[in-house]
């Protein structure tokens, strides 16, 4: 039998849960009182990730470089062995996934290009849409960039793994459907989109220099209800293209996905307008999000 | 299976095994323990990656936890664990981290360094005795009831120090990020 405790008494346990210094019974309670509070679930996690950081203040040691070499091959060299022997005695299990294709349909010409699908709001996405936009955007996605940034080379190697890594994380739905190779195929181009503002916004538009795209978009400004955002590609003739309209959740997140034909290496840049409700013929409205 | 997977799991090794290690040698103060300890951290990241639950966290924060768990379970079972909290921070360790460099790759060094940098200034801007009950809590592993008894402080004003300071930390940590991003 679980205690039950009020609010009041969870926020004063959280900090001690975060620091895992919270045993036993009190520890209990606090954990099926976060299950149904969302306040105090949410304080949890940044209190954990700030007890973390505390490891970051300790003066760095490095490894010594041999055997962190050593250590790294004989890690890999287990989880292969694992993934082709697993049986599963811990819950550990990856699930299985199939192998990634590359784009095989052929690229259709630009002229006459019609958007076929206009992408839709997160919610009406699935779960499993949103739940893999929140681990990019949650768990570390946004510091691997800001960090990475200035090396493309290193940020591609590194995004595609991680990324690949946390998606499967996140939901084995997601292995199964087409996002994971959307998001890290071989082929797929990554540009980013800064915005100004308060809040920085920041964007990322995956293309798998096909017709899929993708866009991730985190902390744009709330959306008036007359208005909607809308993504604009932009191609070596100059000519811009509406990839849709979408709209955000109330963190201004949102996760977009378009089919649109364009011929490989045809990018040169894209874009996010503000645009009244239903969106625009042409970009007319304030630019939230652009490419550099 | 392609080789993605095990290549995963070396991003994961690239990026945080510094920090793991830091972490781990602090806690066991041996050299050998403190690799045992990185080693079966990451195994036990790719065993339980189905685990990892991102809306509970980020991804270091989930090795960090791993890592601490074992580290001071070694630790308890070798009844040797470190009495005394960090030595004295001061402004100036905040100041000289930057010169501090660990990892191969050069951003990934001036990241950890800033992001050190944040803490400690954090840190070094809660009252001493919150510190304390800070650093007595996450790195000497003692529960609220053995920093009453090591500080002789009633457990009540351990709790809400405690508590004060980690709250204070989360919000110093946030300006500081907010800052520099
Ligand atoms: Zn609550």
């Amino acid at each position: 039998m679980i205690q039950s405790i009020s609010h009041d008494e969870a926020q004063a346990l959280l900090a001690i849960e975060a620091l895992g210094a919270l045993t036993g019974a009190d520890r209990d309670a606090l954990l099926a009182h976060v299950e149904v509070c969302a306040v105090c679930s949410a304080q949890l996690v940044q209190l954990r990730d700030t007890a973390a950081a505390l490891a970051e203040s300790l003066p760095a040691v490095p490894l010594n470089p041999d055997r962190s070499a050593a250590m790294r091959s004989r890690l890999l060299a287990r989880a292969a062995s694992d993934l082709t022997g697993r049986r599963g005695d811990d819950g550990g299990r990856l699930p299985n996934e199939p192998p990634v294709k590359a784009p095989t349909s052929p690229v259709k010409p630009l002229s006459g290009e019609p958007v076929r699908a206009i992408g839709r709001s997160p919610a009406s996405r699935g779960g499993w849409l949103a739940a893999a936009a929140a681990v990019l955007l949650a768990a570390g996605i946004l510091s691997v960039l800001r960090s990475t940034r200035r090396d493309a080379a290193v940020a591609r190697n590194e995004l595609t793994a991680v990324r690949a890594q946390q998606l499967r994380a996140a939901t084995e739905v997601a292995l199964r459907d087409s996002l994971i190779e959307q998001l890290t195929g071989a082929t797929v181009r990554i540009v980013d989109l800064t915005g100004s503002g308060p809040n920085a916004p920041m964007g990322w538009v995956f293309w798998d220099q096909n017709e899929k795209w993708t866009l991730l978009v985190h902390d744009l400004p709330a959306l008036a209800a007359d208005r909607t955002y809308q993504l604009w590609l932009t191609t070596g003739g100059q000519r811009t293209l509406s990839a849709g309209t979408f709209g955000t959740d109330h963190r201004g997140h949102a996760v977009f996905r378009a089919t649109l034909s364009l011929p490989r290496d045809s990018l040169v840049s894209a874009s996010v307008t503000l645009e009244p409700a239903g969106g625009a013929a042409r970009p007319s409205g304030p630019i939230a999000l652009a490419s550099k | 299976m392609s080789a993605s997977d095990e290549q995963a799991l070396g991003v994961l090794y690239d990026r945080w095994a510094p920090l793991v290690h830091s972490l781990v040698l602090h806690l066991l103060e041996d050299a050998g323990e403190a690799e045992d300890v990185v080693e079966e951290t990451f195994w036990q990241a790719w065993r339980q990656v189905s685990r990892y639950d991102p809306s509970r966290g980020a991804v270091s924060t989930w090795l960090v936890t791993i890592a601490r768990s074992r580290a001071l379970d070694r630790a308890r079972s070798r009844r040797r664990m470190k009495e005394e909290p960090l030595t004295q921070l001061r402004e100036s360790d905040a100041a000289s981290v930057s010169r501090v460099s660990s990892a191969s790759d050069p951003h990934q060094d001036a990241e950890a360094a800033d992001r050190r940098a944040a803490v400690l200034k954090a840190l070094c801007a809660l009252p001493a005795e919150q510190r304390e009950a800070l650093q007595l809590a996450y790195f000497s592993g003692l529960s609220q009831t053995e920093i009453a008894d090591r500080t002789g402080q009633p457990l009540g004003t351990v709790k809400t120090r405690t508590r004060l300071a980690l709250e204070k930390m989360r919000v110093q940590l946030t300006m500081l990020r907010e800052e520099t991003a």
